[in-house]
């Protein structure tokens, strides 16, 4: 080591002289200068060392340099051996000048090569100079061959075991080789031997202390090294290190964190005023600049600091840095820049190896992102984080669900194995409840409740939790899905008050979470038919924000089902007119308002347009076109052909839905529709009961199966199956439903020829008629059922029917007659579903039906006369009858009594001599009673018989009076136009409960886009709208 | 607070089928209508059946009683309209109004008139002394499902059958025989519609699933209810004009406090649809009845 501060002054010997020339170490002349006065004096190259070493102290490396090499060229010098001096000092500069920051590799590697071929001329010199050993060892050091370094080193101290070069550079090796204990050792031997060597070895002490988690005595070795020399750079800023790094422990106060940074930052000041260009202190500022938003100048220390050739780790770090305020600025394509310089200076940087990653997802680039988080997980196989991100990246694809629940469920078991609240993620478990919830409920609302604790207790820690809202909204959605209402309301509400409490100025991302979350509160109000509620929040929605689709189909809706069709349009066309004309839903509620309101061409026009221009594989629209051509067909009375057209295109639309979707009810219902219209009723019922079971929330399927029943001619199964499904489905509101469940009754009760059941038909279609008056049909088919009930009564049997019967009949006829006749004088310009001559005829049979039940009752009363006569007469003769055998029996009775008389008295007789026969007496007696009751009990046995006896003759004889009466032609006067006008009635009702029943097929799917397909979307959180949606029109 | 109401006597199977209307008399009299054809009296108190009258053909869907209560009116599917003694529990008139020209009927305050609406949207007003039709207020065309009186006497107000221009309430001058207003609150059909005591409100039940209160003087809507998941069928307004009672397909019966202006309860006692309500002259009891054949009665608790 040499001591430069020996004297202010450097000699040079004048050549001849005893003289020297003394040249002023603080006013150096140039190289060249400095080379003429050298070698004109022919000075010793000893001279040249001298001058070459004070340039270098001075940082004039360049120069020294020169110095160096001048010197070596001298001729006046002829011996090798004082070259050997400056070969070692040329070398050992060329590789601090490689060592220096800002270096580029090429120049870096020139150097190298330039130090390694003085280090070759030294060692041809003297293969045993400790100096070059040193120096090569360096070298390898700087090149990070370890090992030949380390040999050099050691071959070095085997000479001179006090060499503190090759001390120190053991102690490096030692120290990057993570042998703290040892690198420490070395530092110490240096220590001892040379207490105020420079670099101090206190810094490298401390740095062992560090690592060795001796924090207390790395601080007081690197406070000594600044008590030493106050501008040590090095020992500020890492004493400011320390300080930051304990502002990481996650145990910490906000005071004391607060407190460590403030220490921290004094460091860092003090390293600052020390070396400006200290590296690692540059990086620190950017760091310090970048906590403290002052990006300008974070970004300008960072730059620098990503500039320091040669510092792979200090580069790395800058550059991260870099990207980190890239990132956070949302210029991602500059962060993922930035990301991968920082990667590729340092692959282990992990943090940046995350960042990179998660910007490369904004840039799309998956399958980098992904090698990215697997390379953190190379190394971390427990970064909860990377793993969690992987789960997300890997759901985001329907293909590997699969792999990311699974890497959802690795990160779980890391969290559950370390069981510490500060690195749980909220937001895995939202996206894994978000991943699970097309599949698995409970489990999503498991996750979700996790998530919402996790925020819970970050809450209780201070933090703030940005997404609590979204997150509330998600775990309320579900709830709300589930029918929970009360506990969705409340959750919605807390949502709201937590983006209230964000205060006034609330930013576009939490405005658009509260009209998400008002959104969602609406469509729960809208299902407790708080109407109004729901439909001031969607119009302020709509008022504030134009673009929110959504609220004004709600609002459509809403006004559709009060009947305001044309605001309802309206509605509908502002969202495909005005926001989004792709809009499936706007065009799909329009298209099924325009089939209620019966404009068949329109709808069907409006729904092609989806499946043209939209989506070919739009199955509400398709359901829908296919329901459409379907009605049009079953309206088509006249051309068969194109009847048969019209079905085959509708089966076509049918069979499209169920290649896209092979368990889509509603298609499959069409196709059951297809096989009942082609008259395979028994297939066709199986297919629709197998259907009631798999979705027997669909009504179009019970009516369908109702139907069929019907066509089968089972009418008690097809009314039960109308009553339950007017019921269930329709509040007994829907009058064609009723009217069908009418015609049903009507069949069964002509089919097993009943008037009871025809009054039980009677009583439906007065339910129908009584819901929608003004709809003459139900009229009708009440003047019909009367009739037919007059006609059953009149087919009755005398025996089997009463005058009162036949009145009733009668008064409902004269009740027919007056509808008929009501129903005759609408005006023709008026559309009726019945035809006007056919119920003048039906008049006409109606007063004949009254004419001859007029004579009927003649002979009812006649009979009923008759009949309460014979009755009066068998009456008459059971009670003679009656008489007689009480009074046989009495006789019998008292002829018996008489006897025991006898006996008993003659006993008596007997007894009065002889004591001692009592007991004997005493048994016959009982044995006597005994026989008694047995007497009695055999005359309830044949009076029971006797009872039966005539109860069977009865019977018997009613058998056979039957044939006897005359029997009464069926229907013999009814003409063969009005049997022809009931049949046509029948198909009449027949068609419109089908045509109706495919409205409800249409209701049935226009609730569809209103309730399931945007309510599926209602339960997403934002961020998953636009994905869910895709998945849904798929 | 507001005033709690507890079923306090239910007549299952009071009729043979369906229930559709009610009336209760100043007497304390409770007359049904039913899909049965008949008429029942019943005594409020004890809901002993005093009688059943019987004339109508087919279903009976509007029952209303006179202001002094000796008389009842009902209608009939069959188009009849038949006038009840009450005092004798016996048929007192029948006019036949034609088909379909009856639909339901109500009286008068004064208790000279009838007032019917017709397929044709017209209102025919009868005198009850002679049977014969003495004025018609011309209606807009639509059916006229429900009639009322407003209890000065002054107006008529009508509910009709949907119409796609709202207007489905329709108030008339008794006095000029003019149409005074028109409420388009209702795109849908009006089952049913009754005058608050002071005659200044008109509420209206419709097939919408709401309940309009109307300032029947100055046309405006005041307010509308919602909470029926299905029609509204019936709506009463106790005398005191504090509560609404309203009943609906969705076989719920609701009360409204129009001070608190909130639904106060939802009784869910009948299991079909409730067709109609009738409160009793002090405003602290009424009666649903329902197409579940049951009549139910409901009174304060402090009643």
């Amino acid at each position: 080591m040499y001591h430069p501060h020996s004297s202010s002054t450097l000699e040079i010997p004048l050549k001849g002289s005893d003289n020297v020339l003394e040249i002023s170490r603080s006013s150096l002349p140039t190289p060249a200068e400095l080379f003429d006065i050298l070698k004109a004096e022919e000075a010793p190259l000893r001279n040249y060392v001298l001058f070459a070493l004070e340039y270098a102290r001075q940082n004039n490396v360049d120069s020294a340099i020169k110095v160096l090499i001048d010197g070596l060229n001298v001729e006046y010098e002829p011996n090798p051996r004082p070259r050997l001096p400056l070969h070692n000092l040329l070398a050992s500069l060329y590789i601090r000048k490689a060592y220096q920051p800002g270096i580029n590799p090429h120049d870096r590697n020139t150097l190298w090569s330039e130090a390694t071929k003085h280090l070759g001329a030294a060692e041809k010199i003297n293969p045993k100079d400790d100096t070059t050993w040193i120096s090569k060892g360096l070298l390898l050091l700087s090149r990070n061959s370890l090992d030949e370094a380390y040999r050099h080193f050691k071959q070095v101290l085997g000479e001179n075991s006090r060499s503190i070069p090759a001390l120190l550079g053991t102690a490096r090796i030692h120290f990057i080789r993570e042998n703290y204990v040892q690198a420490l050792n070395c530092y110490r031997n240096v220590l001892k031997l040379q207490p105020d060597c420079i670099p101090n070895p206190r810094i490298g002490m401390g740095l062992c202390f560090y690592k060795l988690g001796m924090v207390e005595h790395a601080q007081k070795a690197f406070t000594r090294c600044i008590e030493m020399d106050g501008h040590d750079a090095t020992a500020h800023v890492l004493l400011g290190i320390i300080e930051f790094n304990k502002c990481k422990h996650p145990d910490l106060s906000e005071d004391d964190m607060k407190q460590h940074y403030k220490a921290g930052f004094l460091h860092l000041k003090d390293a600052y005023a020390a070396d400006k260009n200290h590296p690692v202190v540059g990086l620190y500022m950017s760091r310090h600049f970048a906590v403290i938003k002052n990006v300008d100048k974070a970004m300008a220390f960072a730059t620098k600091a990503s500039n320091a050739n040669g510092l792979k780790n200090v580069q790395s770090e800058g550059f991260y840095i870099l990207g980190r305020i890239h990132h956070q600025n949302e210029r991602y394509l500059d962060a993922v820049a930035c990301y991968q310089k920082a990667v590729t200076y340092n692959p282990d940087n992990l943090l940046a190896q995350f960042g990179f990653g998660q910007t490369l997802l904004f840039k799309q680039d998956i399958a980098a992102a992904i090698s990215a988080f697997e390379r953190i997980l190379s190394k971390e196989p427990k970064c909860v984080e990377a793993i969690a991100i992987l789960g997300s990246i890997y759901s985001r694809s329907s293909a590997s669900k699969g792999k990311a629940l699974e890497f959802f469920d690795r990160a779980t078991n890391i969290i559950h194995e370390r069981n510490t609240l500060s690195i749980q993620d909220p937001l895995m478990f939202t996206e894994m409840a978000q991943l699970l919830e097309q599949t698995d409920i409970p489990k999503t609302l498991k996750a979700y409740m996790f998530a919402l604790g996790i925020c819970g207790q970050k809450i209780d820690r201070g933090e703030f939790v940005e997404y609590m809202p979204e997150l509330l909204n998600n775990v309320a959605a579900i709830n709300h899905m589930d029918g929970r209402l009360d506990a969705a309301e409340g959750s919605y509400n807390k949502a709201l008050d937590l983006c209230a409490a964000k205060g006034d100025d609330v930013d576009m991302a939490t405005e658009a979470t509260i009209t998400t979350i008002r959104y969602n509160l609406a469509r729960l109000y809208e299902e407790r038919n708080e109407i109004q509620r729901a439909e001031e929040i969607y119009k302020d929605i709509a008022a504030r924000y134009h673009g929110y689709a959504d609220a004004h189909l709600r609002l459509g809706v809403i006004e559709q089902s009060r009947g305001n069709f044309e605001q309802a349009a309206e509605l509908y066309k502002d969202v495909f007119g005005m926001i989004d004309n792709k809009n499936v839903d706007a065009w799909t509620l329009m298209g099924m308002l325009q089939q209620k309101q019966n404009q068949i061409r329109n709808s069907r026009k409006t729904l092609e347009r989806i499946v043209k221009e939209i989506n070919r594989h739009d199955v509400y629209a398709l359901l829908a076109l296919g329901n459409n051509h379907l009605g049009i067909a079953r309206e088509e009375k006249d051309n068969m052909a194109m009847k048969q057209e019209l079905y085959k295109k509708a089966f076509e639309f049918f069979d499209k839905v169920l290649k896209i979707d092979a368990y889509n009810a509603y298609a499959a219902n069409g196709i059951a529709i297809s096989l009942a219209v082609h008259g395979h009723h028994t297939e066709a019922r199986e297919m629709f009961l197998q259907l009631r079971e798999a979705a027997s929330a669909i009504p179009t399927i019970w009516l369908n199966l109702a139907l069929v029943s019907a066509d089968m001619g089972q009418y008690r199964n097809a009314v039960l199956l109308y009553q339950s499904v007017s019921k269930k489905f329709f509040n007994n509101e829907d009058e064609n439903v009723i009217l069908s469940m009418a015609k049903a009754q009507y069949c069964l009760a002509k089919q097993e020829k009943s008037p009871e059941k025809m009054q039980q038909a009677l009583a439906m279609a007065q339910r129908a008629f009584r819901l929608n008056p003004s709809d003459k049909t139900a009229l009708y088919d009440i003047a019909l059922i009367q009739q037919s009930y007059a006609q059953l009564v009149s087919d009755r049997a005398s025996s089997e029917r009463t005058v009162e019967d036949i009145n009733n009949a009668m008064a409902g006829l004269n009740v027919a007659k007056s509808i008929l006749k009501s129903l005759i004088a609408v005006p023709a310009k008026e559309h009726v579903y019945y035809e006007r001559d056919i119920a003048a005829q039906r008049e006409k049979h109606g007063d004949s039906l009254l004419n001859m039940l007029q004579r009927k009752l003649k002979d009812q009363e006649e009979f009923e006369a008759g009949k309460k006569k014979a009755m009066d007469e068998t009456r008459r003769k059971r009670e003679e009858e009656k008489a007689k055998k009480d009074e046989e029996e009495r006789n019998e009775r008292e002829r018996r009594e008489a006897e025991e008389r006898a006996i008993l008295e003659r006993r008596r007789a007997l007894d009065e001599g002889a004591k001692e026969t009592q007991r004997e007496l005493d048994e016959m007696n009982r044995e006597r009673a005994e026989r008694k009751r047995m007497v009695v009990s055999e005359d309830d046995l044949s009076d029971d018989g006797l009872d039966a006896n005539g109860e069977r003759e009865s019977k018997k004889q009613k058998k056979d009076r039957k044939p006897r009466e005359p029997k009464e032609p069926k229907e013999p006067k009814e003409p063969k136009e009005a049997r022809k006008g009931k049949l046509r009635k029948k198909s009449e009702l027949e068609g419109r409960a089908r045509s109706k029943s495919m409205d409800r097929d249409d209701d049935g799917i226009h609730d569809d886009p209103t309730s399931q397909k945007s309510s599926s979307k209602k339960y997403k959180s934002k961020e998953t709208i636009e994905s869910d949606e895709d998945e849904m029109s798929d | 607070m507001p005033t709690q109401f507890l079923t306090s006597l239910t007549k299952e199977d009071a009729h043979e089928d369906g229930i559709w209307s009610v009336a209760w008399s100043s007497k304390n009299a409770l007359v049904t209508g039913s899909l049965d054809a008949t008429v029942k009296v019943w005594d409020t108190d004890s809901g002993e059946l005093k009688g059943t009258l019987t004339g109508h053909q087919l279903g009976v869907n509007s029952v209303d009683t006179n202001a002094d209560g000796t008389l009842a009116v009902s209608t009939s599917l069959d188009s009849q309209i038949r006038i009840w003694d009450l005092e004798n529990i016996k048929q007192h008139k029948v006019i036949d109004a034609g088909a379909v020209q009856a639909w339901t009927a109500k009286f008068s305050p004064d208790g000279k008139h009838i007032a019917t609406g017709s397929s044709s949207g017209d209102i025919n007003q009868f005198s009850v002394e002679s049977g014969e039709k003495v004025q018609t207020f011309e209606g807009r065309g639509k059916f006229s499902m429900c009639v009322a009186y407003s209890p000065n006497g002054e107006y008529i107000a009508c509910g009709t059958e949907a119409s796609p221009d709202s207007a489905t309430v329709l108030l008339f001058d008794v006095a000029t025989g003019k149409l005074r207003n028109t409420f388009k609150g209702h795109a849908m059909t009006v089952r049913s519609l009754a005058f608050s005591s002071d005659s200044s409100k008109l509420m209206t039940g419709s097939d919408d699933k709401r309940i309009m209160i109307h300032d029947a003087v100055h046309g405006n809507t005041i307010r509308t209810l919602s909470g029926h998941s299905a029609w509204v069928l019936s709506v009463a307004v106790s005398s005191d004009g504090v509560h609404v009672a309203s009943g609906s397909s969705d076989s719920k019966v609701k009360l409204w406090d129009l001070v608190a202006d909130q639904c106060i309860d939802t009784m869910d006692g009948h299991s079909d649809q409730v067709w109609g309500l009738a409160w009793n002259k002090q405003g602290n009891k009424f009666a649903s009845v329902s197409d579940d054949k049951a009549i139910k009665f409901y009174s304060t608790t402090s009643a």
